[in-house]
């Protein structure tokens, strides 16, 4: 939630079109894969330079895979990714180390993401060091990047086990900073933590991009979270996108069901107004990814009063609503 | 007001390891009456989790150890020293727990019914065939559609929510008198923990039952609870009515909790997180536990604190808030 | 805490007590292991010395291992001395330093009585094999008058009596601590560096090659390893070279097992993540962030695994098969076992000491496993 202007009318800093990651789940005999995971299924979004695009889900709609395969983490199966005008997909080793050097990754776990065996100092300076960074003196630049996320320079030469969670969110945000990125994606980076730290952590990340000028990618399931930190907010569901709009638009006037069943399900510290909220909670569970309902993926779940055979027959396209308001709903008529 | 059921006066319950002794519930008391849902929450380490396993005796002696001088009431019945075989009869029967985690709380090796016909035989003596009768309706009451077919299939085949479903199916077996939830929604997604909310509140009502409801999540707690208990650094910090907790925080950590939380409703992008970190129950400070991160913090803080009384349902572990309450409430 | 109180105490009071007696000031604050090693190996040292101070020369002139032995007698003695001195002058207060994971093991590790027992024993073990020169009472071999020192009990000129040829029993015993100490050591080795190669590879590259390399990993294991002893035995001739290698090139697959399973589980953990997100190559992301985390359980394996090639040589010896011309544990219970009624110490010494042996190991592998368990904290 902003109040901050972000220049939409250039190009953005990532295009992704089309972007497909299908997972083999049972081999056969020969190698040969007999059915498709669809983690990804067809995700278009554009990021500009400066903004915080929140991506939120539940478990298994893909919203990480997304993230890892933009920066060819994993290698998306199909569709295109732009990185300031490059492409990514086509990179060869050379330059997808120069792509490493401009997008950083911040993972969840702050316990499995530091490698246990190195010293802070280690991790950074090594990072530095690879990327022929932090010269003349890289240990003097690592104690910098302490200072910059909030730790105390002193403890360079301590290891991960003698931080606390949030401590070590820091360590992993200091890592992803020292190559000086341009974007970062951030896997879920404060759903590890207690509630008071999380806030620290946020509003760390939140002074970050004020001072660097950094782009987000910022991947959670909070969907209260995601509202404080983006500027536009796209909602994933089985794989696929479901609605993307200004954090403003898609809170207040949710286009999509499934983002109106997801947004009045967060429980609310207002136990006053319980009574009276309109509350949608949705039947059944998530159908597996593994076999996904045909026509739109949502139609076995959706409450909308106006659901019909169209639904069932025929997936809907993602596409703008207007006023940068994009939906996949049959029934969303456009200008809504 | 109705009745209280379950007591619990300044239970200690301390961990003797060998980096030393880790004071995890350190002075807790708080009531659960009849028919109401308390809500005890707390940030992780602050012994919560504990202090719901102390009332079952399910913790491991040692290195645990419930000192002297603490005491639960169940109805009136003294639990701490009470023999095994009596604990055995109230767990299932008249005191049920689900867990955070249904995965790892159900035998991978055995179907859903067999778990659930299991207890009804153990504790309700039924034999196989009604017992089986009974596991199907009881999750036809969880919400399960298709019981009987459900009641052959494993854990592993069925989804988180459907789990946590089979895990309340197995505590309602007995028609228990309180429900001991733990975490029950944090490991599901949103609008499956709407769903299972939805569920245990429509259950308490029609079964009567007291629900003891353990989270760290004050959205969940202001959904579904009658009370609130907040911990800090294994004691109680502050307790009362569910609206006054929420509307009027008297506890400096209380409103730290509140505050640092991201609204829905009231969108902000700055948030105000409680500086600092959770101290560690081997050492906690001396004094008022919460000095160090407290905003307000001054002279007669370093005392230790007890929790004052406010009324009949509120009390809080400050001296200033409550010197503040109670000076306010006798000026006006 | 009382550590505390202890180290700065060794601090003041520690450096000339140390320059007499190593390890006597660390016994005192009661860092016990190290205190015992260091106090016992320099003790030990010195009595030697001095007990053989008119035969060093002729320990000297004798062949490759005596050289060895007197080399390495006054190496221990200079290193017991050196280590105590620096332990006691160097930086005190080092409990503030930071310590990494190994650091924490090693602490760890201090706290396992037994498993330290074991350790104690193993280095004395090894230490009393690279001097035997030094301290054996006779030459293993030399028979002795086969009328009148057959069979002799024990005694002050033979502690642990003779066997049916006259020969020494101690004396024996301390040789065939070198084959089963030198076959445990370089067979593990062998097949340790072997067995984390294979598995490292076969495990972060996956796919393919990982099917190719294990099903052959397979074969190996499926292999009577026995069997094919036996038959390289009897086919070649038995030299220690011939066995520490079979034995090497048959340990293997089992560690290769372990260690593929632990790269398989650290190369989708977030940190080996993020170093592919950096930039890393795939060589630093190998020798830096994979193999340093798996090491903990090859270690583990490592240790248990000399316990058990030593007890698979015994067997081998006593069966017949075991290295020729030298005694080993194994064919000294062998040849004694049938006199075990009338000359009781021929097989129940070795035994004791295999049996003493494998122990330790076994303790320090069980203390590893503990120490090194990253479960026990965080």
């Amino acid at each position: 939630m902003s109040g901050r202007q972000v220049d939409r009318t250039g190009e953005p800093l990532l295009r992704v079109r089309d972007l497909e990651k299908h997972f083999p789940v049972q081999k056969g005999v020969f190698g040969r894969a007999e059915r498709m995971l669809k983690a990804v299924d067809g995700v278009s979004f554009d990021i500009y330079r400066g903004e915080t695009l929140g991506l939120v889900g539940e478990s298994g709609c893909g919203k990480s895979t997304t993230g890892r395969a933009i920066l060819r983490l994993i290698e998306p199966t199909a569709g295109s990714v732009h990185f300031d005008g490059i492409d990514v997909g086509a990179l060869d080793r050379q330059g997808l180390r120069g792509l490493r050097r401009r997008t950083q990754f911040v993972f969840q776990d702050p316990f499995g993401s530091l490698n246990p065996r190195m010293s802070v100092g280690a991790m950074l300076e090594e990072a530095l060091y690879v990327h022929g960074l932090g010269q003349p003196d890289p240990r003097a630049r690592a104690m910098e990047l302490l200072d910059r996320v909030g730790l105390r320079p002193e403890h360079i030469d301590r290891y991960p086990h003698e931080f606390s969670g949030g401590q070590r969110q820091r360590l992993g945000i200091a890592r992803a900073l020292s190559v000086e990125p341009d974007l970062l994606v951030l896997d879920e980076p404060v759903s590890a933590l207690d509630v008071s730290v999380q806030a620290q952590v946020i509003n760390l990340l939140v002074d970050l991009q004020r001072d660097l000028g950094l782009t987000y990618l910022f991947i959670a399931h909070d969907l209260a979270l995601v509202e404080h930190v983006s500027d536009r907010v796209a909602v994933m569901y089985l794989g696929r996108m479901v609605e993307l709009a200004d954090v403003r638009a898609l809170y207040q006037d949710p286009q999509h069901p499934y983002t109106k069943a997801l947004l009045s399900a967060v429980p609310r510290p207002d136990p006053v107004g319980r009574e009276g909220r309109e509350r949608i909670v949705l039947k059944g569970d998530v159908p597996s990814p593994l076999n996904p309902p045909g026509g739109c993926p949502f139609h076995t779940r959706c409450p909308h009063p106006h659901k019909d055979a169209l639904c069932s027959a025929d997936r809907p396209r993602f596409e703008g609503k207007g006023a940068g308001h994009f939906a996949a709903c049959h029934k969303v008529g456009k200008g809504a | 007001m109705s009745e209280i059921l379950l007591s619990i006066k300044d239970l200690r319950t301390w961990f003797f390891t060998d980096q030393g002794v880790a004071k995890a519930v350190d002075g807790v008391s708080f009531e659960v009456r009849e028919g109401e849902t308390l809500g005890v929450v707390g940030e992780s380490g602050c012994g919560k989790t504990v202090t719901s396993l102390s009332v079952l005796g399910l913790l491991p002696q040692p290195p645990a150890r419930i000192m002297d001088g603490s005491s639960i009431l169940f109805e009136g019945e003294e639990l701490i020293g009470a023999d095994e075989r009596r604990l055995r009869g109230l767990r299932g029967n008249e005191i049920s727990m689900i867990f955070q985690e249904p995965m790892s709380s159900l035998n991978p090796v055995f179907s859903i019914g067999d778990q659930i016909i299991e207890v009804l035989r153990l504790h309700r003596g039924l034999d196989r065939k009604d017992a089986r009768v009974e596991a199907a309706r009881l999750l036809q009451e969880v919400g399960m559609a298709e019981p009987d077919r459900r009641l052959d299939d494993y854990p592993h085949q069925l989804s988180g929510g459907m789990r946590q479903r089979v895990m309340i199916a197995m505590a309602l077996s007995c028609e228990p008198k309180l429900l001991i939830a733990d975490e029950p929604t944090t490991a599901l997604d949103v609008t499956i923990q709407a769903q299972i909310l939805e569920l245990l509140a429509d259950l308490r009502g029609r079964y009567g039952m007291s629900v003891l409801l353990i989270t760290h999540d004050l959205g969940v707690v202001a959904e579904v609870c009658d009370r609130v208990v907040v911990m800090y650094a294994g004691q109680v910090v502050e307790t009362g009515d569910v609206e006054e907790i929420f509307a009027d925080p008297q506890h400096p950590y209380t409103r730290g909790l509140l505050r640092s939380l991201p609204s829905l409703d009231v969108p902000e992008r700055r948030l105000s997180p409680i500086p600092g970190m959770v101290p560690s129950p081997i050492d906690w400070p001396q004094g008022c536990r919460f000095r160090d991160r407290c905003d307000s913090a001054g002279d007669g803080c370093e005392a230790e604190q007890s929790l004052v009384h406010l009324g009949d349902h509120r009390a809080v572990r400050c001296w200033k808030a409550a010197a503040e309450s109670l000076g306010g409430a006798a000026g006006s | 805490m009382s550590e505390d109180g202890a180290v700065h105490g060794l601090r003041r009071g520690g450096a000339p007590l140390t320059a007499i007696l190593p390890g006597a000031p660390q016994l005192l604050a009661g860092r016990w292991g190290a205190g015992t090693v260091a106090l016992l190996v320099w003790l030990g040292s010195w009595w030697v010395l001095i007990a053989r101070r008119h035969s060093l020369a002729d320990v000297w002139a004798a062949g490759w291992d005596g050289p060895l032995a007197i080399t390495t007698l006054l190496g221990a003695l200079v290193s017991c001395w050196v280590w105590s001195l620096r332990d006691t002058l160097g930086p005190g207060g080092h409990r503030d330093v930071s310590v990494g994971q190994w650091g924490l093991a090693c602490r760890a590790f201090s706290k396992n009585r037994t498993a330290v027992v074991g350790l104690i024993v193993i280095v004395g073990l090894y230490y009393v094999a690279l001097i035997t020169p030094l301290v054996t009472p006779a030459d293993p071999s030399a028979q002795g008058n086969l009328l009148t020192e057959r069979f002799l009990p024990l005694s002050a000129a033979h502690r642990l009596g003779t066997d049916q040829y006259g020969r020494d029993v101690l004396a024996r015993l301390l040789y065939g601590a070198r084959i089963s100490l030198t076959i445990g050591f370089v067979a593990v080795g062998i097949s340790v560096s072997i067995g984390t190669l294979v598995g490292a590879t076969a495990g972060y590259l996956g796919g393919i090659a990982d099917a190719v390399i294990m099903r052959f990993v397979d074969m190996i294991i499926s292999f009577p390893r026995l069997i094919l002893l036996v038959t390289i035995v009897a086919v070649f001739d038995r030299s220690i070279f011939l066995i520490v290698v079979v034995l090497g090139l048959t340990l293997w697959p089992g560690t290769a097992r372990i260690v593929r399973g632990e790269v398989l589980s650290l190369r989708e953990r977030e940190f080996v993540q993020a170093a592919r997100a950096l930039g890393y190559s795939t060589r630093r992301i190998i020798l830096r962030h994979i193999i340093p985390n798996a090491l903990a359980p090859v270690i583990v394996a490592a240790t248990l695994g000399i316990g058990n090639t030593i007890v698979l040589e015994a067997g081998l010896s006593f069966l017949g098969l075991g290295v020729a011309g030298t005694p080993s544990w194994g064919s000294m219970v062998a040849e004694g076992r049938g006199d075990l009624l009338n000359a009781w110490w021929l097989a129940t010494f070795p035994g004791l000491a295999i049996v003493f042996t494998v122990l330790s190991f076994n303790l320090v592998g069980d203390g590893l496993r503990d120490a090194l368990d990253p479960r026990l904290r965080t």
